[in-house]
């Protein structure tokens, strides 16, 4: 007979507990300034993503400034392909994933203006199948992360109308499991990521009423470990990033109350790096950009005043929201 | 005659490269982030033994891989489902040319075994290679749902090979009792083998029209189905009370009942729907699932006779072929196997999670249980 050990952290006594926002945004306006450092070099294949997060982690610090626009921006131009397609780096392959990190970043600078909007349009567009789904690239991985990608996507620009919303919409549904959560594809096991994407296509698109929203808070809110930390299915270990996914989820949803924040809030700052700025997956392990942005949002739709409000279908400052004229459907 | 070569040429700092008919392209390999990317060129429409090579160097990049490196493992399955899908094409249109053989009656259409055994080999390939990711992974998501997509797209309504993975995956879940995946997996094969049962029940009572001879043929699926959510519920109960406090068990048990749940409201809808003509009301079906698969996700206002010990006209036929309803798997049994782990256990999570359990039951179960 085997006892389980639960699969949880355990948060340290000297653990943070306060929110050290000022390391935060030294960490992030000093990340990739060594440009031939190891880890910078590995993450190449996604650096358009990467710069999305750090430029929104810094809007929602209220440090956007410190960070370098004009080469971003050149960056973005050069990385959009003949075909419309926008790709994670010069050189690279476009991708529905780095379109919209880029077009995420452009509407953070006000600068829409600097690609081609109707090429992204098209490239968007010329990747839905004909069941509605979404395929990443021409490869044709079929994804409902990519559903998300093409329909935030074209929100921001204002153009949903020119893809086929109602077969998006069934493709998305039917990947909806009994549980009430969703998977990459159908027949897919539930996570906390694909349900993010799929709960922000719907309300994106307009169709949240389609969710169980019980079903699936309750789904959600199992997540949560004696830590505080959420997961992102059963028997995981908790992960910052999971608090954004499953938290944003729970909001979209009308049901973060769900959740003990105060449990959550504590895992969340449990996770800075003292020393170096920064937030890591786990209380204890090695910061990097991706789980700083995904503490601090987390910690934004928790309600800490220190933090711009985050909107929770699209991970970016609700003020660029309001300019852009975005307000997607929340459930209440 | 141009071909789909794929060759694994070198090994250099940090790159793999792949060369494609003389055209290098280049695989990142890295630690802890994964690949970028990988290029394949079709060139020859019909050589499969090629295809399949390549699928190999796919799959042998992606084994090199570190524990970590989940991004290669994604990769490499992505690379695989782009190959398997050119396969199947060649091969639906082989099948197609040699059905039309068949029809003009031409003496060498004989292909079709041959492609059958060919798939099959296939199949049992990916299987394995699956198998082997998710051993260097737990709770590998990329692996077990490329294992999923492969039966989807390559097993489609084959019973054989849908049992035959169950059986096979049996010993693995067993040993890896917080694998989610692996249990998932299960809930996979199960849903896939009750609808292609409840599919075929419902084309041979179509085509009988009256109880007839399609009667044994039925009794016998219903028969099968009712082993099946037995033995899985048996193996469930086995491994909560051996592994106590794994969520992934309940988890388990919770899909289990739910697919027996909705399969025995589904074998009720049939029988009443073809002797009454009465169509479920009050179904409100997300995605556009069909009413009669066990995808059934809204509450539903049909009459349920779970629980009752008289039963309805279709189940005393049932009995009459002289075949046992199970008295396991009804709502009473599962609070009372519920309440003996509570009553016996003393560790801490195991009682949580048979109180949600439980719950679930109570909130989720017996909601969609209404009479009328």
């Amino acid at each position: 007979m085997g006892t389980a050990q639960l699969k949880d952290v355990i948060i340290k006594p000297d653990a943070p507990s306060s929110l050290l926002l000022d390391k935060h945004a030294d960490y992030i306006a000093a990340y990739g300034s060594k440009k031939d450092d190891y880890e910078y070099t590995l993450s190449e294949y996604l650096r358009m993503s990467g710069i999305y997060w750090g430029l929104t982690v810094m809007d929602l610090m209220g440090q956007l400034h410190r960070m370098n626009r004009q080469e971003i921006v050149d960056f973005i131009k050069a990385c959009q392909h003949e075909c419309g397609g926008i790709s994670a780096s010069i050189g690279h392959d476009p991708h529905l994933l780095y379109t919209l990190s880029a077009v995420q970043i452009l509407c953070l600078y006000d600068s829409l203006d600097a690609i081609d909007v109707d090429k992204v349009v098209e490239y968007v567009k010329g990747l839905q199948q004909e069941d509605g789904s979404f395929a990443g690239d021409k490869w044709g991985e079929i994804d409902t992360r990519f559903s998300f990608c093409a329909v935030a996507t074209l929100a921001l620009l204002g153009k949903m109308d020119t893809i086929n919303v109602d077969r998006a919409v069934e493709f998305v549904l039917s990947c909806m499991n009994f549980d009430g959560g969703f998977g990459c594809r159908p027949g897919s096991e539930s996570h906390a990521g694909q349900i993010y994407c799929c709960t922000g296509f719907l309300s994106l698109t307009g169709q949240l009423h389609q969710l169980n929203a019980d079903l699936l808070g309750w789904w959600l809110c199992e997540r949560q470990l004696p830590s505080g930390g959420l997961n992102g299915r059963p028997e995981k270990l908790p992960d910052v990033c999971y608090s954004w996914w499953v938290l944003a989820s729970l909001k979209i949803i009308g049901r973060i109350h769900w959740i003990d924040k105060a449990k959550l809030q504590r895992f969340i700052l449990a996770c800075q790096d003292e020393e170096t700025g920064g937030f890591a997956d786990r209380p204890g392990d090695m910061v990097d950009p991706f789980h700083t942005l995904f503490g601090v949002a987390g910690l934004s739709l928790l309600g800490d005043e220190a933090i711009k409000p985050v909107n929770p279908v699209l991970c970016m400052p609700e003020d660029v929201l309001q300019r852009v004229g975005l307000q997607p459907d929340l459930l209440s | 005659m141009q071909s789909l070569c794929v060759q694994l040429i070198s090994s250099f700092l940090h790159y793999n490269a792949l060369r494609v008919n003389g055209e290098v392209c280049v695989l990142r390999r890295k630690n802890t982030s994964g690949v970028k990317h990988v290029k394949m060129h079709q060139h020859n429409k019909s050589n499969i033994t090629l295809k399949k090579q390549a699928l190999n160097r796919v799959w042998l990049y992606g084994s090199l891989q570190t524990k970590k490196d989940i991004r290669s493992g994604q990769t490499a399955g992505k690379a695989a489902r782009w190959v398997l899908q050119h396969i199947l094409r060649q091969f639906s249109a082989v099948a197609h040319k040699t059905q039309q053989q068949v029809e003009a009656e031409q003496p060498d259409a004989e292909r079709t075994p041959f492609l059958g055994s060919h798939l099959d080999r296939l199949i049992h390939q990916e299987m394995k290679v699956c198998s082997d990711a998710a051993c260097r992974y737990p709770s590998n998501y990329n692996a077990w749902s490329h294992r999923i997509w492969v039966l989807q797209h390559m097993a489609k309504g084959n019973i054989k090979v849908f049992r035959d993975e169950l059986s096979s995956v049996h010993p693995w879940v067993s040993m890896h009792v917080s694998d989610h995946s692996g249990f998932h997996y299960r809930q996979f094969l199960l849903k896939e083998l009750l609808n292609t049962e409840l599919s075929q029940s419902l084309s041979s009572d179509s085509a009988n029209g009256e109880l007839s001879l399609g009667d044994a043929a039925c009794g016998d699926r219903i028969t099968t189905v009712f082993k099946l959510f037995y033995q899985e519920t048996e193996l469930c109960s086995d491994l909560i009370q051996s592994f106590p406090g794994h969520e992934t068990l309940w988890s388990h048990r919770r899909h289990v009942y739910y697919l027996w749940h909705h399969w025995r409201q589904d074998q009720d809808i049939c029988s009443v729907g073809k002797e009454n003509e009465l169509k479920p009301t009050g179904i409100n079906e997300p995605g556009g699932s069909q009413g009669k698969s066990v995808d059934r996700h809204k509450h539903v206002s049909v009459p349920m006779e779970v629980d009752r010990v008289s039963l309805p006209d279709h189940d005393s036929k049932r009995l009459r072929r002289g075949i046992l309803l199970p008295s396991l798997l009804t709502l009473q049994n599962e609070h009372t196997f519920v309440n003996s782990i509570l009553n016996s256990c003393c560790n801490a999570e195991q009682n949580n999670y048979a109180v949600a359990y439980k719950k679930w039951l109570d909130t989720v179960i017996s909601a969609q249980s209404l009479d009328i």
